[in-house]
């Protein structure tokens, strides 16, 4: 017998050894692309900042890679002086009517979807926003095509169409919108964590357009991101730096966001470890800033910088909390008559936001895992506190909406 | 990005999932030298990246193994060429005859650098040739074969128990 010979029949033997694959693999696969494709396509909870009443001023004219104009600044209202910490939930209602908050964060807004075919073969996903109203207490549709609403809740960027060529912001005093213009249309836009900054992403194509597929899937474009603008409030400037999407990501829409300390941005890599990539405001590739790079996990760091949302380290749950000071992970699953299938947020320091489905007696996720709601779950344990009524179907457009939280 | 948007697609992923995963994972297995850990780690990964083109994916099977194949080498690339995994217990008991020398065997390929064994396991368990294999590793057909030979080398020397003058593309190599 040659070696090679050898070789192959250990071979064939020996993979008979191997394990079959445990639990439900397809289920956590699915699960895994949900929170990807969620994070390609969703906003990002905001700051996490300390809490002081600010202002920033916006000048009148916001001019593109030019000096300061002061003409006519106005104050941006960004948070109360003294904000609730009070627990606020619409648990019967799903979307929710009314404002879904804890501790040092709320959702001031969220978005639904839907495809719309627009010819033969195309179709553009169309989001609708609902933006919190304090007047009336309630969340209400708005006309526009992308929303991000400030720390505080009161000042607000949005897009009228996708892309657009220019972005409003509402001030918070009233109902006056600025308009800044733009070199390349923008598809998001974001506020930075101090909200003195706008961070859009720019394409040259509408990112959500893609073919019609027969069996009511969809297939995408070629990408079409050509990189991200700053728009610096204060100072009056709007910035644009080329940044053409990663030759690894297949999505069309591959958005910018903020790093917690405002001095880069990152975006979604589909690759896996790290699963961001970082840049600063020039475009140049960075490396990730502490640990945030590290987790799928839409909370990532708490309040205080100690802890982060992460990967569960066992099957015994899906997010798992790691403690930065001492390095060691937990799983993170304290919640009785739930399964927590995703941190979205954290309260505060102890409390996190997450969705998870229901369970009764030994049944997986009453419903299937895709019928799930907000809770607020402390991490030691104790009841929890709905927060939100059931999206029917987390993944089916019609049946499921996304809040956006952001620091009260 | 295709994906899948709904009930029936989702439903065609899980049986294939439930239908391939074993043969899947005893690929996995092996490539990542009897590592149980790495292994589900090597096939989530790949279920992943593949649910996401699911739409576009005419062979599943063979894209998930594509995808271990490419994803093993860019892991071995950023690691270098270290080895990750330990011998299986009892992988170099004496015996040279029959499961002995396999078990023997088994020991030996665990202690190859990924690289190495990703090489056997492409050429004798995918039974891939080498045109195929260089385009999955990247490199010239020469250098496949020039790998597999060092490869199995390298088995001889890690495992002095096969104490037979096997031969290697006809050579004996002792």
């Amino acid at each position: 017998m040659t070696i090679d010979e050898l070789v192959r029949q250990t071979l064939r033997e020996w993979s008979e050894q191997a394990p079959v694959p445990a639990g439900d693999l397809a289920g956590s696969v699915l699960r895994r692309r949900g929170r990807t494709r969620l994070r390609t396509f969703a906003v990002v909870a905001g700051a996490t900042a300390s809490l002081v009443a600010a202002a920033v001023t916006v000048p009148a004219l916001i001019q593109r890679d030019a000096p300061r104009d002061d003409r006519g600044a106005i104050t941006v209202v960004v948070a109360e002086p003294d904000p609730s910490t009070e627990t606020a939930a619409d648990p019967d209602s799903s979307p929710p009517k009314t404002l879904m908050a804890a501790g040092t964060t709320a959702a001031y807004s969220y978005y639904t979807w839907a495809e719309e075919k627009i010819s033969e073969d195309r179709q553009v996903r169309k989001m609708t926003w609902h933006r919190y109203d304090r007047d009336l207490g309630r969340y209400e549709p708005t006309p526009w095509a992308w929303l991000d609403v400030a720390r505080g809740g009161r000042a607000a960027a949005f897009l009228e169409k996708v892309p657009a060529n220019r972005v409003g912001v509402l001030t918070g005093r009233g109902t006056e919108v600025r308009w800044i213009a733009l070199d390349r249309p923008a598809a998001s836009v974001y506020w930075s964590p101090d909200a003195s900054r706008l961070l859009l992403t720019n394409y040259s194509a509408n990112p959500d357009e893609s073919y019609v597929m027969e069996d009511g899937g969809r297939r995408t474009s070629a990408p079409s991101r050509v990189g991200f603008t700053v728009v610096d409030l204060a100072e009056g400037r709007s910035t644009f730096q080329g940044l053409p999407q990663h030759p690894d990501e297949m999505a069309t829409r591959n958005d910018l966001s903020w790093a917690d300390d405002g001095t880069l941005v990152w975006e979604h890599s589909s690759s896996g470890s790290p699963v961001k990539r970082y840049y600063d405001l020039r475009g140049n590739a960075r490396a990730a800033p502490s640990k945030e790079a590290d987790t799928y996990q839409e909370a990532g760091l708490s309040p205080d910088g100690r802890r982060l949302a992460v990967q569960s380290p066992d099957r015994s749950a899906i997010v798992g909390v790691q403690d930065l000071t001492t390095g060691g992970t937990v799983p993170f699953n304290s919640a009785p008559g739930y399964w927590i299938e995703q941190s979205v947020a954290w309260a505060d320091d102890e409390r996190l936001i997450v969705w998870a489905c229901e369970t009764k007696g030994d049944d997986d996720c009453v419903g299937g895992e895709f019928r799930n709601r907000l809770i607020l779950v402390g991490l030691n344990g104790g009841e929890a506190v709905p927060l939100s009524g059931y999206r029917e179907n987390s993944e089916v457009a019609g049946k499921s909406w996304e809040p956006v939280f952001t620091t009260r | 990005m295709e994906v899948i948007v709904d009930a029936a697609e989702e439903r065609r992923f899980r049986e294939f999932v439930s239908a391939r995963s074993p043969a899947l994972m005893r690929l996995a297995f092996l490539l990542t030298g009897g590592d149980q850990h790495a292994a589900e780690d090597l096939l989530q990964t790949a279920l992943v990246k593949t649910v996401a083109r699911w739409k576009r994916v005419e062979t599943p099977e063979a894209y998930v193994r594509q995808v271990m194949y490419r994803q093993q080498v860019s892991w071995w690339r950023r690691r270098g060429e270290t080895v990750v995994a330990d011998p299986p217990e009892g992988a170099l008991e004496d015996g040279t005859r029959g499961t002995d020398l396999r078990i023997v065997m088994r020991g030996a390929l665990a202690r190859l650098t990924p690289r190495q064994r990703t090489v056997l396991v492409l050429r004798y368990y995918e039974d891939l040739p080498e045109a195929e294999v260089a385009g999955i590793l990247g490199c010239s057909v020469g250098t496949v074969r020039s790998t597999t030979h060092r490869s199995l080398a390298r088995l001889r020397v890690l495992a002095p128990e096969l104490k037979e003058p096997y031969t290697i593309f006809g050579e004996v190599t002792r």
